[in-house]
């Protein structure tokens, strides 16, 4: 199931939309910067904590365990086993070797996917889009970019929904979804046709609907519901975006 | 901003200041308007010398075939076209004197409303609430938040949803969607509503909700371009009647005069079955007006003492031979994921013959019908589809796959754009055909068959998505149809379609009840209920609320209305002479009053 925006007044939800993007953005610049398992568990549980304080954790375990987590393991493995550049031998088990520079790369790899998909997840959970455009659009982005990753946040859901549509009315034509790999492209295509044809129709429509209410006017924009802004939250922006460049400059200085 | 001053701020910038004056609710002329779309090489020509003028507070019905230019008519007036749809047009388009051909659509916001026929393609989709949908336009405008608060609360309370202001904006029903569209221009203040088709996908209710709204601003002066196929609604609240044919206004008047006109001359327009029952009452009761609707048809009949002479001879009815049920339905109950309860503990039996199934949005149609196929499979109780098993015994849809069902139970959807994908009308009628394994012959026996039933001859080499949405909703009853499926469901088939377009639905049905088949259609459309129905089934709240002849419950107003249906005007006028089971035809209740042909 796609994962999408979860209304609630509480923990991340408060912090405005461009000043926690920026915060992710610079998790993840750090996280890369650095290799560092440390930081990255500190960050992972920093992060654990925000989805508990936001209401989210319960959305988002589930993606991390059936995903993430058997990745990040699948990772660590594979590195701790067959990296080249395993020189000191950790443990022995049957026969098998574990090497300390495989694990570590292997530790820092499945980490650093542990923290972007984290940060991706939170983000779409607890960000409404309507106020991520107003954000962007109060910052002096084009009100067709803002709608776009508008557009973008909400697409999913409304794919999934459409696409089980077309899967419902195809099959009621007598299609067999599942017979072989001739079948199997056959429902591709009787699937991925409408879906994109049926976009298409439907957009049109949109682009009209929002063009006769004033969407491509230019000048000054009003909105019924304002981000959330105030001095914490220009702060948490100043400061990620002070770190993103600091974290550049030590991964090239250190 | 009125009129004046966005014209001239668009196209005359120098006389920005002088026209400032000009009413704010404009004369709209069209004169000698010539248009044809592009599409590569390929010209379409939608409007060939249109001539119109359209006065400031009319309330002007538009209506025409398919394809006669009521929609690019409709987009010339918001500017969609040319700015955003490619065209060659020749001809004046001006405001209270001021050329508009040109000007953009962006500076016709607070001038022009629109508001489509599909109810949630023209949601913004960047709203949580019902209250952000209506506020995008305001925002965009540069509104104050208090004047945008203010104007939101009126605009909602001017179509009565004010109380679903926090609910989101796709949790809503079609009609209360074509409501919040509404209420979404209305914000804007414009000075004309251009309404295309906007109850075309709308239960009963949901058209007499979003009429009644329109009546009430047209009353208040805005100028209101209402774009439909069915003129029932509109009879009482329009003034003009304007009758496009061909890219031409072939029929222009006071609505009164040129619908009784229309009912001696159709011009392709499904009049309304009590304009010509009107027509015939003053033909026999030598009147010198058309009583139009129901309630003028019943005053008039009353007044010329009419009403207490039925003949007393029971009504006809077309259901009487059932035969055996072919689907069975035995206490099923289905709840989503979501836990709202679509079904509640249903237990019917479906034979053969037309059965249509009719309620309001949300009733459990949609829901009953995707059990039938096994798209869905009961919460509790189970569903009988037979025969299909190897000795022709009825199977429990749980137990077989959907595409194998489908050989015995074809669906046609209501959306036809969730179907359609071949490079050809011929290709996309075969699909379903070819699917189920039918050899070569019969798919090309059966899709022409299916083709010529529709009216889709002509079309046949066509591409699909180039057709208009009635014939694209034609072309996915026909592939279901092809498929030869003792059982064809049919949803919501005449929704958007003139009257051949019904014509070829009704010649259809009636071909697939004359093979044998059973036809089980889902529909809002009362008229077409009542021509075509061996049998009625009525939906409330997940659970049958009436089952039987189209003349026994079409005849039950007060059951009916609970789930938002009203009877036919025929039967609405038969009723309010007080016949209990009036007939459904026009020249039946003729008779039965004792005033039909001698």
């Amino acid at each position: 199931m796609w994962l999408s925006y979860a209304a609630a007044d509480r923990g991340l939800h408060r912090l405005n939309p461009v000043a926690k993007f920026a915060c992710l953005l610079a998790a993840l610049v750090w996280t890369f910067a650095f290799e560092s398992i440390a930081l990255n568990l500190a960050m992972t549980f920093v992060m654990v904590v925000g989805a508990v304080a936001s209401g989210v954790w319960s959305r988002l375990w589930r993606p991390w365990l059936t995903v993430v987590v058997p990745f990040g393991v699948s990772a660590l493995v594979i590195h701790s086993l067959f990296n080249p550049a395993n020189a000191t031998v950790l443990a022995e088990f049957a026969g098998v070797e574990i090497g300390r520079e495989g694990a570590l790369a292997g530790g820092i790899f499945a980490s650093r996917v542990t923290i972007l998909s984290s940060s991706i997840l939170l983000f779409v959970l607890t960000t409404d889009p309507r106020l991520l455009m107003n954000a962007l659009v109060a910052r002096g982005f084009s009100t067709g970019a803002s709608y776009a990753v508008l557009a973008a946040m909400d697409l999913p859901p409304e794919l999934q929904r459409r696409t089980r549509s077309i899967w419902e009315a195809q099959q009621a034509r007598g299609l067999d979804i599942g017979s072989g790999i001739v079948g199997r492209l056959r429902s591709f295509v009787a699937i991925l046709g409408p879906l994109i044809g049926g976009a298409l129709v439907a957009t049109e429509t949109r682009t009209l609907a929002l063009e006769a209410r004033g969407f491509a006017r230019s000048g000054r924009r009003t909105f019924l519901r304002e981000s959330p802004s105030g001095p914490w939250h220009r702060l948490a922006l100043r400061a990620a975006l002070l770190a993103i460049p600091l974290a550049i400059a030590a991964r090239i200085v250190l | 901003m009125t009129i004046g001053a966005i014209a001239a701020a668009a196209e005359f910038p120098e006389a920005a200041a002088s026209v400032a004056d000009v009413p704010a609710v404009p004369t709209i002329s069209i004169r000698d308007l010539h248009l044809a779309y592009r599409e590569g090489s390929r010209v379409y020509p939608a409007l060939r010398g249109l001539d119109l003028e359209l006065r400031p507070g009319e309330f002007v019905a538009v209506t025409g075939a398919n394809g006669s230019g009521k929609t690019t008519f409709c987009r010339i007036l918001a500017g969609f076209v040319p700015e955003h749809i490619d065209a060659d047009i020749v001809g004046a388009v001006e405001f209270d004197e001021r050329p508009m051909l040109r000007v953009p659509t962006r500076d016709r916001v607070g001038l022009v409303g629109y508001v489509f026929d599909a109810p949630y393609d023209q949601l913004t989709g960047a709203a949580r609430t019902v209250e952000e949908e209506v506020a995008f336009g305001l925002e965009n405008l540069g509104i104050p938040r208090d004047e945008m608060i203010e104007r939101i609360g009126e605009a909602l309370r001017t179509v009565r949803i004010d109380h679903l202001a926090d609910r989101h904006p796709y949790s809503l029903s079609g009609g209360q969607t074509q409501r919040l569209a509404l209420a979404s221009v209305l914000a804007l203040r414009p000075s004309v509503l251009v309404l295309d088709e906007p109850t075309s996908q709308l239960d009963p209710l949901g058209t007499a909700e979003v009429v009644e709204a329109v009546g009430r601003l047209s009353r208040s002066g805005l100028s209101v371009v209402y774009v439909t196929h069915d003129l029932e609604p509109v009879l009482d609240v329009a003034d003009r009647l304007v009758v496009l044919d061909d890219g031409r206004a072939v029929v222009d008047g006071p609505i009164r005069e040129r619908v009784t006109d229309l009912a001696l001359h159709p011009r392709g327009v499904d009049v309304p079955p009590s304009v010509r029952f009107g027509a015939s009452l003053r033909e026999r009761l030598a009147l010198d007006n058309v009583p139009l609707s129901a309630d003028e048809c019943i005053a008039t009949l009353i007044d010329a003492g009419v009403a207490a002479r039925p003949t007393g001879e029971e009504a006809p009815t077309r259901s009487a031979d059932r035969g055996a049920p072919r689907i069975r339905l035995e206490g099923v109950s289905f709840s989503y994921p979501n836990g709202t309860r679509a079904l509640d503990d249903v237990s019917i039996e479906l034979d053969e013959g037309c059965i249509c199934f009719i309620g309001q949005n949300g009733s459990g149609k949609s829901t009953l019908m995707r059990h039938l196929n096994g798209l869905l499979r009961p919460t509790a109780g189970r569903v009988l589809v037979g025969p299909v098993g190897p000795e022709g015994q009825p199977v429990d849809t749980r137990e077989r796959p959907v595409h194998e069902l489908a050989r015995t139970v074809g669906v046609a959807f209501q959306n036809p754009d969730d179907q359609l994908f071949n490079r050809t009308v011929r290709d996309e009628v075969s699909f379903g055909a070819r699917s189920i394994g039918l050899s070569d012959t019969e798919i090309a026996e059966r899709v022409d068959e299916a083709l010529d039933l529709l009216d889709l001859t002509l079309a046949a080499e066509r591409r699909p998505l180039e057709l208009g949405l009635a014939a694209r909703k034609r072309v996915v009853a026909a592939s279901v149809i092809a498929m030869g499926c003792p059982i064809v469901v049919l949803d919501e088939p005449t929704s958007a379609q003139d009257a051949p377009g019904v014509a070829a639905i009704e010649r259809a049905v009636r071909h697939l009840v004359a093979t044998g088949r059973t036809a089980i259609v889902v529909s809002h459309d009362m008229e077409f209920v009542a021509r075509t129905a061996d049998r009625v089934v009525v939906m409330h709240d997940g659970s049958v609320l009436l089952d039987g002849s189209p003349t026994a419950v079409l005849a039950q107003a007060d059951a009916l209305a609970r789930t938002s249906v009203r009877p036919p005007a025929i039967v609405r006028i038969g009723l309010g002479l007080g016949l209990e089971a009036p007939p459904l035809g026009g020249d039946e209740l003729l008779a039965a009053l004792q005033l039909g042909l001698s």
